[in-house]
Protein backbone atom coordinates (compact mmCIF):
# COMPACT_ATOMS: atom_id res chain seq x y z
CA UNK A 1 0.00 0.00 0.00
CA UNK A 2 3.05 2.09 0.01
CA UNK A 3 2.82 3.67 -2.95
CA UNK A 4 -0.88 4.41 -2.75
CA UNK A 5 0.10 7.29 -0.97
CA UNK A 6 3.11 8.47 -2.34
CA UNK A 7 0.98 8.72 -5.52
CA UNK A 8 -1.52 10.75 -3.69
CA UNK A 9 1.23 13.38 -2.43
CA UNK A 10 -0.47 12.97 1.30
CA UNK A 11 2.02 13.58 3.71
CA UNK A 12 2.22 10.98 6.38
CA UNK A 13 3.29 12.54 9.90
CA UNK A 14 6.31 10.39 11.76
CA UNK A 15 5.03 9.05 15.02
CA UNK A 16 7.67 10.60 17.04
CA UNK A 17 6.49 13.62 15.82
CA UNK A 18 2.89 12.63 17.19
CA UNK A 19 4.85 11.63 20.30
CA UNK A 20 6.65 14.67 20.69
CA UNK A 21 3.66 17.12 19.90
CA UNK A 22 1.71 15.65 22.98
CA UNK A 23 4.86 15.46 25.23
CA UNK A 24 4.99 19.58 24.71
CA UNK A 25 1.42 19.58 25.39
CA UNK A 26 1.23 17.92 28.75
CA UNK A 27 4.12 19.98 29.52
CA UNK A 28 2.75 23.53 28.67
CA UNK A 29 -0.63 22.14 30.63
CA UNK A 30 1.59 21.36 33.68
CA UNK A 31 3.40 25.03 32.93
CA UNK A 32 0.28 26.71 33.09
CA UNK A 33 -1.27 25.22 36.38
CA UNK A 34 2.19 26.09 38.24
CA UNK A 35 2.02 29.55 36.57
CA UNK A 36 -1.48 29.77 38.33
CA UNK A 37 -0.47 28.73 42.03
CA UNK A 38 2.74 31.11 41.40
CA UNK A 39 0.71 33.55 41.96
CA UNK A 40 2.36 36.29 39.19
CA UNK A 41 -0.30 39.30 39.87
CA UNK A 42 -1.56 40.97 36.82
CA UNK A 43 0.81 38.97 34.55
CA UNK A 44 -0.86 35.98 34.99
CA UNK A 45 -3.30 36.20 32.06
CA UNK A 46 -0.86 37.19 29.35
CA UNK A 47 1.50 33.79 30.41
CA UNK A 48 -1.75 31.84 30.47
CA UNK A 49 -2.72 33.17 27.18
CA UNK A 50 0.79 32.89 26.33
CA UNK A 51 0.65 29.47 27.18
CA UNK A 52 -2.50 28.42 25.38
CA UNK A 53 -1.56 29.85 22.18
CA UNK A 54 1.73 27.65 21.98
CA UNK A 55 -0.55 24.79 22.69
CA UNK A 56 -3.03 25.76 20.08
CA UNK A 57 -0.76 26.48 17.34
CA UNK A 58 0.85 22.83 18.68
CA UNK A 59 -2.14 21.19 17.86
CA UNK A 60 -3.27 22.93 14.58
CA UNK A 61 0.06 22.69 13.20
CA UNK A 62 0.53 19.20 13.67
CA UNK A 63 -2.52 17.34 14.75
CA UNK A 64 -4.65 18.87 12.47
CA UNK A 65 -2.34 18.72 9.86
CA UNK A 66 -1.94 22.41 8.93
CA UNK A 67 1.37 22.36 7.96
CA UNK A 68 0.98 20.38 4.81
CA UNK A 69 -2.54 21.11 4.19
CA UNK A 70 -3.42 23.54 0.92
CA UNK A 71 -1.83 27.29 2.20
CA UNK A 72 -5.71 28.20 0.87
CA UNK A 73 -6.71 26.14 4.18
CA UNK A 74 -4.46 27.61 6.18
CA UNK A 75 -5.72 31.00 4.95
CA UNK A 76 -9.41 30.69 5.89
CA UNK A 77 -8.72 29.59 9.29
CA UNK A 78 -6.69 32.26 10.30
CA UNK A 79 -9.05 34.25 8.36
CA UNK A 80 -11.49 33.72 11.42
CA UNK A 81 -8.27 34.89 14.06
CA UNK A 82 -8.45 38.06 12.03
CA UNK A 83 -12.17 38.83 12.25
CA UNK A 84 -12.32 37.26 16.13
CA UNK A 85 -9.60 40.25 16.66
CA UNK A 86 -11.53 42.82 14.89
CA UNK A 87 -14.29 41.42 17.19
CA UNK A 88 -12.58 41.67 20.30
CA UNK A 89 -10.27 45.36 19.19
CA UNK A 90 -14.06 47.38 18.60
CA UNK A 91 -15.56 46.01 21.57
CA UNK A 92 -12.33 46.67 23.72
CA UNK A 93 -12.48 50.06 22.44
CA UNK A 94 -16.08 50.63 23.39
CA UNK A 95 -15.80 49.22 26.80
CA UNK A 96 -12.63 50.76 27.42
CA UNK A 97 -13.93 54.24 25.75
CA UNK A 98 -17.72 54.71 26.37
CA UNK A 99 -19.46 57.06 28.43
CA UNK A 100 -21.99 56.78 30.66
CA UNK A 101 -25.46 57.56 29.66
CA UNK A 102 -27.05 60.97 31.23
CA UNK A 103 -30.44 59.88 32.91
CA UNK A 104 -31.98 63.76 32.23
CA UNK A 105 -30.76 63.40 28.53
CA UNK A 106 -30.94 60.38 28.05
CA UNK A 107 -27.38 60.20 25.94
CA UNK A 108 -24.55 59.21 26.19
CA UNK A 109 -21.80 60.88 28.04
CA UNK A 110 -18.05 60.88 26.69
CA UNK A 111 -15.86 60.29 29.54
CA UNK A 112 -14.36 64.11 29.99
CA UNK A 113 -17.17 65.12 30.71
CA UNK A 114 -18.58 62.60 32.95
CA UNK A 115 -16.47 64.80 35.79
CA UNK A 116 -18.40 67.96 35.16
CA UNK A 117 -21.51 66.20 35.31
CA UNK A 118 -21.06 63.69 38.86
CA UNK A 119 -20.09 67.37 40.43
CA UNK A 120 -23.31 69.00 39.12
CA UNK A 121 -25.19 65.86 40.11
CA UNK A 122 -23.80 65.90 43.68
CA UNK A 123 -24.25 69.67 43.97
CA UNK A 124 -27.89 68.93 43.11
CA UNK A 125 -28.06 65.98 45.70
CA UNK A 126 -27.10 68.04 48.24
CA UNK A 127 -29.10 70.78 47.62
CA UNK A 128 -32.31 68.55 47.49
CA UNK A 129 -31.03 67.20 51.00
CA UNK A 130 -30.89 70.56 52.31
CA UNK A 131 -34.37 70.85 51.33
CA UNK A 132 -35.49 68.07 52.72
CA UNK A 133 -34.23 68.99 55.88
CA UNK A 134 -35.49 71.78 55.67
CA UNK A 135 -39.33 71.36 54.97
CA UNK A 136 -38.74 68.21 57.54
CA UNK A 137 -37.74 70.88 60.49
CA UNK A 138 -40.74 73.11 58.61
CA UNK A 139 -43.48 70.01 59.54
CA UNK A 140 -41.93 69.46 62.77
CA UNK A 141 -42.25 72.83 63.90
CA UNK A 142 -45.85 73.18 62.21
CA UNK A 143 -47.02 69.34 63.06
CA UNK A 144 -48.31 69.92 67.07
CA UNK A 145 -50.81 72.68 65.64
CA UNK A 146 -51.49 71.34 62.00
CA UNK A 147 -53.00 68.01 63.29
CA UNK A 148 -56.95 68.03 63.23
CA UNK B 1 -6.17 12.27 -20.77
CA UNK B 2 -9.74 10.83 -21.03
CA UNK B 3 -11.23 9.32 -17.89
CA UNK B 4 -11.70 5.74 -18.03
CA UNK B 5 -14.02 4.13 -15.70
CA UNK B 6 -11.78 2.01 -13.41
CA UNK B 7 -10.15 5.73 -12.60
CA UNK B 8 -13.63 6.77 -11.18
CA UNK B 9 -14.29 4.64 -7.72
CA UNK B 10 -17.12 4.11 -5.91
CA UNK B 11 -16.60 6.92 -3.26
CA UNK B 12 -15.92 9.75 -5.64
CA UNK B 13 -19.21 11.64 -6.55
CA UNK B 14 -20.40 12.39 -10.19
CA UNK B 15 -19.99 16.18 -9.85
CA UNK B 16 -16.51 15.57 -9.59
CA UNK B 17 -13.50 15.49 -12.26
CA UNK B 18 -11.30 13.44 -9.71
CA UNK B 19 -10.33 12.12 -6.54
CA UNK B 20 -8.21 15.03 -5.75
CA UNK B 21 -10.76 17.51 -6.83
CA UNK B 22 -13.04 16.03 -4.43
CA UNK B 23 -10.97 15.94 -1.92
CA UNK B 24 -9.59 19.52 -2.07
CA UNK B 25 -13.70 20.96 -2.54
CA UNK B 26 -14.25 18.91 0.93
CA UNK B 27 -11.56 19.69 2.79
CA UNK B 28 -11.88 23.47 2.31
CA UNK B 29 -15.56 22.99 3.13
CA UNK B 30 -14.31 21.44 6.32
CA UNK B 31 -12.16 24.51 6.65
CA UNK B 32 -14.74 26.82 6.54
CA UNK B 33 -16.65 25.43 9.06
CA UNK B 34 -14.20 25.50 11.39
CA UNK B 35 -13.24 28.99 11.20
CA UNK B 36 -17.44 29.40 11.44
CA UNK B 37 -17.28 27.56 15.00
CA UNK B 38 -14.16 29.69 16.00
CA UNK B 39 -16.33 32.50 15.45
CA UNK B 40 -19.15 30.98 17.16
CA UNK B 41 -17.33 30.62 20.07
CA UNK B 42 -15.92 34.09 19.86
CA UNK B 43 -19.16 35.58 21.10
CA UNK B 44 -18.82 33.64 24.17
CA UNK B 45 -15.16 34.17 25.00
CA UNK B 46 -16.01 38.10 24.22
CA UNK B 47 -19.14 37.42 26.83
CA UNK B 48 -16.24 36.25 29.23
CA UNK B 49 -13.70 39.44 28.29
CA UNK B 50 -16.26 41.67 29.20
CA UNK B 51 -17.39 40.28 32.12
CA UNK B 52 -14.08 40.28 33.02
CA UNK B 53 -13.48 43.65 32.44
CA UNK B 54 -16.79 44.54 34.59
CA UNK B 55 -16.73 42.65 37.67
CA UNK B 56 -12.92 41.56 37.97
CA UNK B 57 -13.40 40.89 41.39
CA UNK B 58 -16.01 38.57 41.58
CA UNK B 59 -14.35 36.50 38.79
CA UNK B 60 -11.68 35.82 40.70
CA UNK B 61 -13.26 34.92 44.20
CA UNK B 62 -15.86 32.80 41.87
CA UNK B 63 -13.52 30.78 39.79
CA UNK B 64 -12.07 29.75 43.22
CA UNK B 65 -15.10 27.33 43.38
CA UNK B 66 -13.89 25.89 40.19
CA UNK B 67 -11.80 22.12 40.53
CA UNK B 68 -8.22 22.80 39.29
CA UNK B 69 -7.73 18.58 39.88
CA UNK B 70 -11.35 18.46 37.37
CA UNK B 71 -10.42 20.53 34.97
CA UNK B 72 -6.93 19.48 35.00
CA UNK B 73 -7.63 15.93 34.33
CA UNK B 74 -9.91 17.00 31.28
CA UNK B 75 -7.34 18.46 29.55
CA UNK B 76 -5.04 15.47 30.11
CA UNK B 77 -7.99 13.26 28.54
CA UNK B 78 -8.41 16.19 25.68
CA UNK B 79 -5.22 15.69 24.67
CA UNK B 80 -4.82 12.32 24.56
CA UNK B 81 -8.01 11.73 22.63
CA UNK B 82 -6.18 14.37 20.39
CA UNK B 83 -3.45 12.35 20.35
CA UNK B 84 -5.31 8.79 19.27
CA UNK B 85 -7.33 10.98 16.94
CA UNK B 86 -4.35 11.66 14.88
CA UNK B 87 -3.16 8.28 15.37
CA UNK B 88 -6.03 7.21 13.68
CA UNK B 89 -6.36 9.45 10.42
CA UNK B 90 -2.81 8.14 10.24
CA UNK B 91 -4.01 4.45 10.62
CA UNK B 92 -6.50 5.25 7.89
CA UNK B 93 -3.41 6.81 5.46
CA UNK B 94 -1.42 4.20 5.89
CA UNK B 95 -4.25 1.33 5.61
CA UNK B 96 -3.61 0.11 8.90
CA UNK B 97 -7.40 -0.91 9.71
CA UNK B 98 -7.16 -2.56 13.08
CA UNK B 99 -5.35 0.17 14.06
CA UNK B 100 -7.68 2.42 13.06
CA UNK B 101 -10.68 0.42 14.98
CA UNK B 102 -8.62 0.79 17.98
CA UNK B 103 -7.59 4.68 18.26
CA UNK B 104 -11.07 5.58 17.35
CA UNK B 105 -12.39 3.21 20.33
CA UNK B 106 -9.76 4.86 22.67
CA UNK B 107 -10.79 8.20 21.34
CA UNK B 108 -14.39 7.49 22.30
CA UNK B 109 -13.34 6.38 25.32
CA UNK B 110 -11.71 9.31 26.42
CA UNK B 111 -14.03 11.26 25.29
CA UNK B 112 -16.47 9.77 27.30
CA UNK B 113 -14.36 9.87 30.45
CA UNK B 114 -14.17 13.44 29.88
CA UNK B 115 -17.71 13.80 30.07
CA UNK B 116 -17.80 11.79 33.09
CA UNK B 117 -16.10 14.31 34.89
CA UNK B 118 -17.97 17.16 33.43
CA UNK B 119 -20.99 15.16 35.07
CA UNK B 120 -19.12 15.59 38.20
CA UNK B 121 -18.07 18.44 37.96
CA UNK B 122 -21.74 20.05 37.43
CA UNK B 123 -23.42 17.72 40.26
CA UNK B 124 -21.04 19.55 42.41
CA UNK B 125 -22.05 23.16 41.18
CA UNK B 126 -25.89 21.95 41.54
CA UNK B 127 -25.53 20.60 45.04
CA UNK B 128 -23.79 23.98 45.93
CA UNK B 129 -26.07 26.58 43.91
CA UNK B 130 -23.21 27.82 42.25
CA UNK B 131 -26.25 28.21 39.82
CA UNK B 132 -26.54 30.84 36.80
CA UNK B 133 -28.71 34.19 37.08
CA UNK B 134 -31.09 33.98 39.69
CA UNK B 135 -31.10 30.43 40.86
CA UNK B 136 -27.43 31.33 42.17
CA UNK B 137 -27.91 30.60 46.13
CA UNK B 138 -24.24 30.03 47.91
CA UNK B 139 -25.03 29.62 51.20
CA UNK B 140 -23.23 32.65 52.98
CA UNK B 141 -21.71 33.09 56.49
CA UNK B 142 -22.78 35.97 58.52
CA UNK B 143 -20.74 38.30 61.17
CA UNK B 144 -20.97 35.82 63.72
CA UNK B 145 -19.66 32.68 61.35
CA UNK B 146 -23.04 30.98 61.05
CA UNK B 147 -24.18 29.78 57.93
CA UNK B 148 -27.15 31.58 56.30
CA UNK B 149 -29.14 30.12 53.12
CA UNK B 150 -27.84 32.26 50.09
CA UNK B 151 -30.00 34.71 47.36
CA UNK B 152 -32.99 32.69 46.29
CA UNK B 153 -33.41 31.17 49.45
CA UNK B 154 -30.63 28.96 49.72
CA UNK B 155 -32.10 25.76 47.77
CA UNK B 156 -31.24 24.10 45.01
CA UNK B 157 -34.16 23.00 42.05
CA UNK B 158 -35.16 20.62 45.16
CA UNK B 159 -33.02 20.25 48.11
CA UNK B 160 -30.66 22.68 50.31
CA UNK B 161 -27.97 23.70 49.05
CA UNK B 162 -24.90 22.39 50.00
CA UNK B 163 -22.02 24.20 51.90
CA UNK B 164 -19.01 23.68 49.01
CA UNK B 165 -15.29 22.13 49.96
CA UNK B 166 -14.24 25.83 49.48
CA UNK B 167 -16.56 26.89 52.36
CA UNK B 168 -19.27 29.69 52.34
CA UNK B 169 -19.37 32.81 51.01
CA UNK B 170 -17.42 35.08 53.29
CA UNK B 171 -18.76 38.67 51.62
CA UNK B 172 -16.07 38.08 48.34
CA UNK B 173 -18.97 36.73 46.12
CA UNK B 174 -21.34 39.48 45.09
CA UNK B 175 -24.74 37.46 44.44
CA UNK B 176 -25.47 38.98 41.41
CA UNK B 177 -22.54 38.87 39.45
CA UNK B 178 -21.46 35.71 40.93
CA UNK B 179 -24.59 34.56 39.43
CA UNK B 180 -23.64 36.29 35.91
CA UNK B 181 -20.42 34.10 36.46
CA UNK B 182 -21.96 31.07 36.59
CA UNK B 183 -23.63 31.68 33.72
CA UNK B 184 -20.94 32.26 31.43
CA UNK B 185 -19.43 29.16 32.94
CA UNK B 186 -22.34 27.07 32.01
CA UNK B 187 -22.67 28.49 29.06
CA UNK B 188 -18.93 28.35 27.81
CA UNK B 189 -18.49 24.95 29.23
CA UNK B 190 -22.03 23.48 28.41
CA UNK B 191 -21.29 24.64 24.90
CA UNK B 192 -17.79 23.05 24.76
CA UNK B 193 -19.26 19.95 25.84
CA UNK B 194 -22.54 19.50 23.41
CA UNK B 195 -19.43 19.57 20.81
CA UNK B 196 -18.06 16.89 22.29
CA UNK B 197 -20.95 15.01 22.87
CA UNK B 198 -21.50 15.39 18.90
CA UNK B 199 -17.78 14.08 18.48
CA UNK B 200 -18.29 11.23 20.50
CA UNK B 201 -21.60 10.10 18.24
CA UNK B 202 -19.49 11.05 14.64
CA UNK B 203 -16.86 8.91 16.27
CA UNK B 204 -18.92 6.08 16.60
CA UNK B 205 -20.41 7.01 13.24
CA UNK B 206 -16.56 6.95 11.50
CA UNK B 207 -15.84 3.92 13.65
CA UNK B 208 -19.04 1.80 12.40
CA UNK B 209 -18.03 2.93 9.07
CA UNK B 210 -14.36 1.96 9.04
CA UNK B 211 -14.82 -1.46 10.48
CA UNK B 212 -17.55 -2.19 6.99
CA UNK B 213 -14.02 -1.46 5.48
CA UNK B 214 -15.56 2.38 3.64
CA UNK B 215 -11.77 3.68 4.36
CA UNK B 216 -8.37 3.16 3.18
CA UNK B 217 -5.56 4.97 2.19
CA UNK B 218 -7.13 5.89 -0.93
CA UNK B 219 -10.32 7.35 0.80
CA UNK B 220 -10.42 8.64 4.32
CA UNK B 221 -12.15 12.26 4.25
CA UNK B 222 -14.59 11.55 6.77
CA UNK B 223 -12.09 10.06 9.57
CA UNK B 224 -9.60 13.15 8.73
CA UNK B 225 -12.68 16.10 8.51
CA UNK B 226 -13.95 14.10 12.04
CA UNK B 227 -10.39 14.65 12.78
CA UNK B 228 -10.71 18.30 12.29
CA UNK B 229 -13.62 18.82 14.83
CA UNK B 230 -12.55 17.09 17.48
CA UNK B 231 -8.83 18.98 17.33
CA UNK B 232 -11.17 21.78 17.07
CA UNK B 233 -13.14 20.82 20.27
CA UNK B 234 -9.96 20.35 22.39
CA UNK B 235 -8.27 23.90 20.76
CA UNK B 236 -11.08 25.33 22.38
CA UNK B 237 -10.86 23.77 25.95
CA UNK B 238 -7.28 24.86 25.75
CA UNK B 239 -8.21 28.11 26.09
CA UNK B 240 -11.11 27.32 28.48
CA UNK B 241 -9.70 26.01 31.09
CA UNK B 242 -6.95 28.64 31.78
CA UNK B 243 -9.51 31.63 31.35
CA UNK B 244 -12.07 29.43 33.59
CA UNK B 245 -10.28 27.16 36.42
CA UNK B 246 -6.91 29.17 36.53
CA UNK B 247 -7.68 32.62 36.62
CA UNK B 248 -5.14 34.14 39.90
Amino acid sequence: MGHDHEHHGEHVTPLPLYFAVYGALLVLTVITVLVSIADLGSAAIYVAMAVALTKGTLVATYFMHLKWDDKFNVFVFTSALLFMSIFFIVTALDLGFRGQINPETDTFVLRNEQAAIAAEEARKNAAAAAAAAEAAETAAVTAPTGTP
Amino acid sequence: MGQSHDSHPEFLQHHFHTAAQQKAASKLGMWAFLAQELLFFSGLFMAYSVYRFWYPDTLLAASEYLSVFYGGINTVFLLTSSLTMALAVRAAQTGNMPQLKWQLIFTIAFACLFMVVKYIEYSHKFHDCLLPGDYYGLPEKDTEGNFVPGPNGGRTFSEQCEIPIKGANDGTLEPKSAGIFFGIYFVMTGTHGLHVLIGIFLLYWILRRGMKGDFGPEYYSPVEYVGLYWHLVDLIWIFLFPLLYLIK
